[in-house]
């Protein structure tokens, strides 16, 4: 029987990309190619296989053109850091007036932020002594106080932010971005993740393209021969190794000869080169060890600042997407007791200043959006449940958290959103958490509902099936 | 036929008789019935595309690909583009048939007279009034739904070429197009594609040579069915159902099982599925995947144990068939995340809906979990008549060793724990014992430090402890202690600053003495609370309004959630406990601190615990540690099996629709039962009554033509690289159409005909001429059909992630070949046995497999990519497995001082081919040139392999 709609079987205008697909070169093309428009078609035409990872332009001009995201897990308490409650001092020790919104723990009454705040910047905007190189950087941020997500856990909850959906299997926002936007480096991996190690869940590609998932460079170590993948051969010379990969390409052009042309082994035969280039460009790139002394004290010791220094190295050469993790889990979470929180911002605090510094003298701040972002927020109430053996921390709070964002065509000095005087919920100008991501897309070129990939039968965006563009805090 | 041409056809058709109606009443009853017939149902409220239809204002603003009409321009109106269907991305009706060519001619003409759209408000409201979910006879007429029709087998010019019927299919399409196949392939091309299509590993030279020299009219017959017979079939093959089924050993994170941390009442407290055993029986079900494809087990069977082999009513298949189960007892179970139990469970669910409608009908049906389908005749409540029947399954564990053998087990293990708990009680408790005789002694300490810190002269600790009475040690650290005066809390703020001024002996004997009554009083505190928190948490009952869900490793996952979250324990002063922390014990290992590891001044473990025991203590220990070694050394009964799989609950219950998909927010219930297309109803599910409805979910499936569609696709798509349908899990509107769907109907048909033989279908599809064509990209072909949609030509791959592996342990010949058990990490330098038996938990599989491909464990694939990166090239120059392998088969071939030799030997054995003189040639340069700088034969030989190994030749299939 002739099933009803049987297609034209020939000839299929998208079927070469579509082959090509299944090799990887020009792969982006085939999700892209409807969502995009005629400029990324046309660019894809040529002679040779394009590239998945080649740049692409965005669907209209962008004001950032590459992301560094920070990512501080655990849950950072916006209410000891840059949301300041004068309430919690008054009503210290007493209960929520109204009805305590349900998180993860059993809670308890009111407890004050502990630490000391002061005024910055131009709009006098009230931070704790926990950021004290960020504080008087205040103004090169966008500081938005309203920002709400689904579920008070850690796992939802950074999947959340980085796949926007709460699940393993999504895409990561490094994926989307990089499937959009290609990258300037072809010798570099397009989606770093720097991080002393974690769950492959929060940067992995999903449904899209292996080639857009994130690539793990441990920070624990400074030597980029450790950190990367296969990156180098200690047996070796280079001269060795070039006869050995000329070898490898003559007989790799007679197997071409022989078949009479074969797209994807000529890809084949092009990315053995650049792995050949990338195993002297990389370790440039990674090495922080080049850099000043002065440089190096400014970013501090620890994973998270190498991670920071790395990620500045790393998108100055090109690189169009860099998460980095400060932790493995879930460092920033002070059920039991709160004053925790001052040895993770002594950690965090002075890479981030030394970030935001660096890409300023170096001109690149103004193209490239930071994100510094947190699963969720913690409770102005007491966390008592979980077998603490103390009282006095906070509880997981999705109702309301602080992010920062800098550079890329945000506002900066810009204090958006509030959450409510006790600093539980976000009430005014909300921010969900796809907000937050169409809102990034948008400032990298993209309509968030039209950056798509068809999986299962239907076009997924990393807002789901949400997202508004937060209009109010674009420069 | 070209656009232009077409399209003329149309518009020449259009003036025929249409001319001189009226224009009003010609759009009410030749345009109006045609749009709201066909288009209304996406193109009103929905909005597909962004457009509408149902007004001539909604037609010219179009949507998202712009204005559906110009006005007196039919052929630039994307409209009739769209239906005339010339585009093949743009085609309309979606999912219904093409409009009547006498439709699209009406279409064409009311555009051409300017698109008069007369108001009428009546029939806008009757189809408002359709809202809903509806099953036309449109919808239902999707063509995989549609019965099994075995097709007669075409005619073809060229019968020499047809081998089976198979042939006639491509061919007819092909001579069709004017198009001639190429010439077979090579015997040596052809066992090479065909062993690797059949069992994942390159043949070896003994292999081809035979063929190669067989010249009896069935020798690739032969070859087919020795490969099919060969065990390795089925691990090849049960690789591709694992990807379908999202293998993974465990949720968990963790290579091997993880360590426990100890939670109250000995519970582990769990993160992403840790279960006790650290999921020490999932390879089961991959074992018993791997033996269904070695013994040809029918698909339906298949497919049917592994949604419901428990409830099978023979009594013998259902202990055979039981590790089927796997396919949803695997996981992911999401064993973390008991704030959110209801959407856990919710997820669960979605999961195995999707294996279970992509994987096997090849439907998108988790399309539906939020609303109705959009393209496909799939309503929510189909959704939840599905998912209720997972509500109604539970995860189950069926042991498969005695009762007496896992009483014996569990026996041992209770009183292994026992005694470790016992041994643990001791420890802990002489130690807060030492650490309290020893804060009776805070004062003599304290002073004994002042007399140190306060010294012009350098004094030795020791002597002051000798000279003292006092444990040097404890001396040691309280001097470290006193000496910085950075503290969490301010009790010894007033002594700090006596240090500091050097105050009278009289004012520091009076700190001291405070600070010994404060540390007392801080020590009996602790003891009370942890004494009464103890006693709380061994009354606790779980309220058992709540609910509750068996978890792998014997959780119920509610209690965990209520146990651990709810329950306020008695906490001391935070002050207080800073000071705890600082003398007397520092925070539990298994909870170190944002602080950092720290231990108390008065904390000892170990052997220096030992220093202060009594004699009768040190017995008691000794005899407890004696006790568990006893136990230790064993024998111990052995861990028993289980297989991980899902079971029915004891009340069966339906599921309510979840509004939006949020499972808080709960619709009307719905029966447990089958999509409503699928089954044939009028709209709403088929349901199923019988216990949870998994058996007879697993009849219906098996009994829709779509399964088989569905699996002879998969089957042809992993033997020439693209489904006939493309899209493999999706056979929906927005799935591709079959490229050649007579074939596909044919496969399938045979397929059921053949009792669901996957090996007999295998056989036919590599018997025929189209599977023997050789690859070649150049001719007139090409330029017709590049993509070899028609299957001209063979197609070209890259060796997947598991057949690199394979290939080059297997060259190398340090390949284990046995099959079956545990998964072991490839982490392991020294796990040399086939990476379908590599463990593989869900958030990290292995980052060699992941860089050529491998999928993500989390999700149900469709077909493997290939993509192409960089970082492909550095594995293949710098890992350590490339050059390991590379040496081992170096030193297979190389013979003493005759490179030539041993050339011809490696290419042989790589390639199954004799080097040409120029080859042998590049490769003796290359070999004196490599011995000349690195100095050693064997080196040079080894750089030589590597290249070998990395090259196009050993790493695609033509």
């Amino acid at each position: 029987m002739d099933a009803p709609n049987s297609p034209h079987v020939m000839p299929r205008p998208m079927s070469r990309r579509e082959a090509l697909a299944r090799v990887g070169a020009g792969f982006g093309l085939v999700g892209l190619g409807g969502a995009l428009g005629s400029s990324l078609q046309g660019a894809s035409i040529g002679a040779g296989p394009v590239s998945p990872l080649a740049p692409k332009q965005p669907q209209f001009a962008p004001k950032a053109k590459r992301v560094i995201y920070l990512f501080l897990s655990g849950g950072v308490s916006h209410i000891d850091t840059f949301d300041r409650k004068t309430l919690l001092d008054k009503y210290d020790g007493k209960p929520l007036p109204y009805e305590t919104p349900a998180t993860q723990f059993a809670t308890g009454n009111l407890m004050r932020s502990p630490f000391e705040w002061k005024q910055y910047g131009q709009n006098g905007t009230w931070v704790s002594e926990l950021f004290p190189k960020v504080a008087p950087m205040i103004d090169d941020f966008c500081l938005i106080r309203s920002m709400y997500t689904d579920i008070p856990n850690h796992p939802p909850g950074q999947l959340m932010m980085t796949t926007g959906f709460s699940r393993p299997g999504r895409p990561s926002m490094g994926s989307w971005v990089t499937y959009g936007l290609g990258s300037e480096n072809q010798n570099l991996p397009a989606f770093i993740v720097l991080a002393p190690g974690g769950d492959n869940f929060r940067w992995s590609a999903g449904f899209l393209p292996a080639v857009y998932q994130g690539t793990l460079v441990s920070d624990i170590v400074s030597d980029p021969q450790k950190q990367v993948q296969y990156l180098s051969n200690s047996r070796l010379t280079r001269e060795q190794q070039r006869r050995q990969l000329d070898l490898i390409q003559q007989m790799n052009h007679n197997y071409l000869g022989e078949l009479g042309g074969a797209p994807e082994l000529e890809a084949t035969i092009q990315s053995m080169e650049t792995a050949f280039t990338m195993q002297t460009a990389a370790p440039e790139v990674f090495d922080i060890r080049k850099e000043s002394k002065a440089t190096l004290d400014r970013y501090g010791d620890g994973d998270f600042a190498r991670g920071c220094l790395m990620a500045r190295r790393l998108v100055e050469a090109g690189v169009r997407m860099v998460q980095v993790y400060y932790g493995v889990k879930q460092e920033w979470d002070q059920h039991e007791d709160i004053m925790g929180h001052k040895v993770h911002a002594r950690n965090c605090d002075p890479p981030i200043a030394a970030l935001i510094q660096d890409l300023k003298e170096r001109g690149l701040l103004d193209d490239t959006l930071v994100i510094v972002g947190t699963e969720f927020g913690r409770t102005p109430v007491l966390n008592l449940g979980g077998f603490q053996s103390i009282h006095n921390g906070r509880d997981h709070n999705h109702y309301g958290f602080s992010v920062l964002l800098a550079g890329g065509g945000v506002k900066p000095g810009l204090v958006y959103g509030a959450t409510d005087e006790f600093g539980f919920k976000a009430t005014e100008n909300p921010v969900h958490v796809h907000d937050l991501h169409a809102t990034c897309l948008h400032l990298l070129g993209f309509d968030h509902e039209k950056l798509t990939y068809r999986y299962s039968g239907r076009d997924f965006r990393l807002t789901d099936v949400g997202g508004n563009v937060v209009r109010d805090i674009l420069a | 036929m070209s656009f232009k041409k077409s399209l003329g056809l149309l518009l020449a058709s259009t003036a025929i008789g249409c001319a001189e109606s009226d224009p009003a009443e010609f759009f009410e009853t030749r345009v109006r019935p045609v749009l709201a017939n066909n288009c209304y149902s996406c193109h009103t409220n929905s909005k597909l595309g962004g457009l509408e239809v149902d007004s001539r204002g909604a037609l010219l603003k179009g949507g998202k690909s712009g204005p559906a009409i110009v006005p007196g321009k039919p052929a630039d109106s994307l409209l009739i583009k769209a239906v005339a269907q010339i585009e093949p991305r743009l085609k309309m009706p979606m999912g219904g048939s093409k409009l009547k060519d006498t439709e699209i001619a009406d279409l064409s003409h009311w555009i051409e007279i300017g698109a008069p759209w007369p108001e009428s408000k009546q029939l806008s409201t009757a189809v408002n009034a359709q809202k809903g979910f509806v099953l036309t006879p449109e919808r239902r007429s999707l063509w995989s739904l549609q019965p099994l029709q075995k097709p007669s087998v075409p005619s073809v010019r060229d019968a020499s070429w047809v081998r089976n019927s198979i042939d006639s299919f491509v061919l007819a399409k092909l001579e069709q197009e004017g198009m001639k196949p190429l010439a077979p392939a090579n015997r040596r091309t052809l066992i090479r594609r065909a062993t690797y299509d059949l069992i994942g590993l390159p043949p070896t030279p003994e292999e081809i040579e035979a063929f190669e020299g067989d010249n009896s009219p069935n020798a690739y017959e032969k070859v087919v069915d020795r490969l099919l017979a060969s065990p390795h079939y089925g691990e090849r093959w049960a690789r591709h159902w694992m990807d379908v089924a999202r293998y993974a050993d465990g949720d968990g994170p963790e290579d091997k099982p993880k360590a426990k941390a100890k939670g109250a009442r000995g519970m582990t407290f769990v993160g992403y599925g840790m279960t006790r055993d650290g999921y020490a029986n999932t390879w089961r079900y991959r074992d018993w995947l791997v033996e269904a494809f070695n013994r040809d087990m029918p698909y339906d069977t298949f497919i049917k144990s592994q949604i419901a082999a428990d409830l099978l009513p023979d009594q013998k298949d259902k202990t055979r068939l039981l590790p089927g189960l796997g396919l949803f007892g695997l996981g992911p179970w999401n064993t973390g995340d008991c704030v959110v139990y209801n959407e856990s469970r919710a997820e669960e669910r979605d999961t195995r809906i999707d294996i279970l409608s992509k994987g096997v009908l090849g439907l998108t049906v988790t399309c539906a979990r939020c609303h109705d389908h959009k393209y496909d005749p799939i309503s929510q409540k189909d959704y939840y008549a599905l998912g209720g029947i997972f509500y109604a399954s539970g995860y189950k564990e069926y042991n498969l060793a005695t009762a007496s053998q896992i009483e014996q087990r569990q026996k041992y293990d209770a009183l292994v724990k026992e005694k470790q708990v016992e041994l643990g009680e001791f420890i802990d408790a002489s130690a807060v014992g030492v650490a309290e005789m020893l804060a009776g002694q805070t004062t003599r300490y304290m002073i004994a430090s002042r007399a140190i810190l306060q010294s012009k002269t350098k004094i030795d600790s020791p002597s002051v402890a000798a000279a003292e009475k006092l444990d040097p040690e404890t001396l040691r650290r309280w001097v470290k202690y006193l000496r910085s005066s950075e503290r969490q809390h301010t009790y010894l703020r007033e002594w700090d600053a006596l240090i500091a001024r050097g105050g009278a002996d009289a004012d520091a004997e009076r700190l001291a003495g405070e600070f010994q009554k404060l540390v007392l009083s801080i020590i009996a505190e602790k003891k009370e609370a942890d004494a009464a928190n103890n006693e709380m948490k061994k009354h606790y009952k779980p309220d058992p309004n709540e609910a509750f869900v068996q978890l792998p490793g014997d959780l119920m996952q509610f209690e965990l959630f209520q146990f651990k979250h709810n329950l306020i324990e008695k906490a001391i002063d935070p002050k207080k406990y800073y000071v705890w922390l600082d003398v007397v014990q520092g925070p539990p290992a298994a909870r170190v601190d944002d602080f950092g590891k720290r231990t108390g001044i008065f904390e000892y473990k170990g052997d220096d615990l030992l220093r202060f025991y009594t004699s009768a203590q040190k017995a008691k220990l000794d005899s407890l540690e004696a006790q568990l070694e006893t136990l230790a050394r064993g024998p111990a009964p052995p861990a028993y099996a289980y297989v991980m799989g899902l079971g029915e609950l004891a009340r069966p219950s339906n599921m309510k629709i979840n509004v939006r998909g949020n499972p808080n927010n709960l619709g009307e219930e719905v029966p447990r039962g089958f999509p409503a297309v699928l089954a044939g109803t009028a709209g709403d599910p088929l349901p199923f009554t019988e216990g949870s409805g998994r058996l007879q979910l697993a009849e219906a499936v098996v009994k829709h033509p779509i399964t088989a569609r569905v699996m002879a696709n998969r089957i042809w798509m992993e033997h020439f690289g693209r489904g006939i349908v493309g899209t493999t899990t999706n056979f929906g509107v927005m799935g591709d159409r079959p490229s050649n769907p007579k074939l596909l109907e044919y496969l399938a048909s045979r397929f059921v005909e053949d009792k669901w033989s996957m090996k007999a279908l295998t056989r036919e599809i590599m018997l025929s001429s189209t599977y023997q064509l050789s690859y070649g990209t150049a001719g007139p072909n090409a330029a017709k059909d590049p993509d070899n949609y028609l299957l001209w030509r063979a197609n070209l791959r890259r060796l997947d992630s598991e057949e690199l592996r394979d290939s080059l342990l297997f060259v190398a010949g340090t390949l284990d070949e046995r099959l079956g058990g545990p998964g072991v990490s490839l982490n392991d330098p020294d796990n040399k046995k086939r990476t379908v038996y590599a463990r593989t938990p869900r958030s990290a599989p292995n980052r060699l497999l992941l860089l050529f491909d491998f999928p993500d464990p989390n999700i149900s694939l469709d077909q493997r990519s290939a993509t192409n990166v960089p970082q492909q090239g550095l594995f293949f120059m710098n890992s350590d497995l490339m050059w390991q392998e590379a040496g081992t088969v170096a030193s297979r071939v190389i013979s003493e001082g005759d490179d030539k030799a041993g050339i011809e030997k490696e290419y042989r054995l790589l390639f199954g081919r004799t080097p040409a003189p120029a080859e042998i040639q590049a490769g003796l340069q290359f070999l004196a040139a490599a011995e000349k700088d690195s100095g050693a034969r064997k080196g040079a030989w080894q750089e030589f392999t590597q290249a070998l190994l990395s090259s196009g030749e050993f790493n695609y299939i033509n």
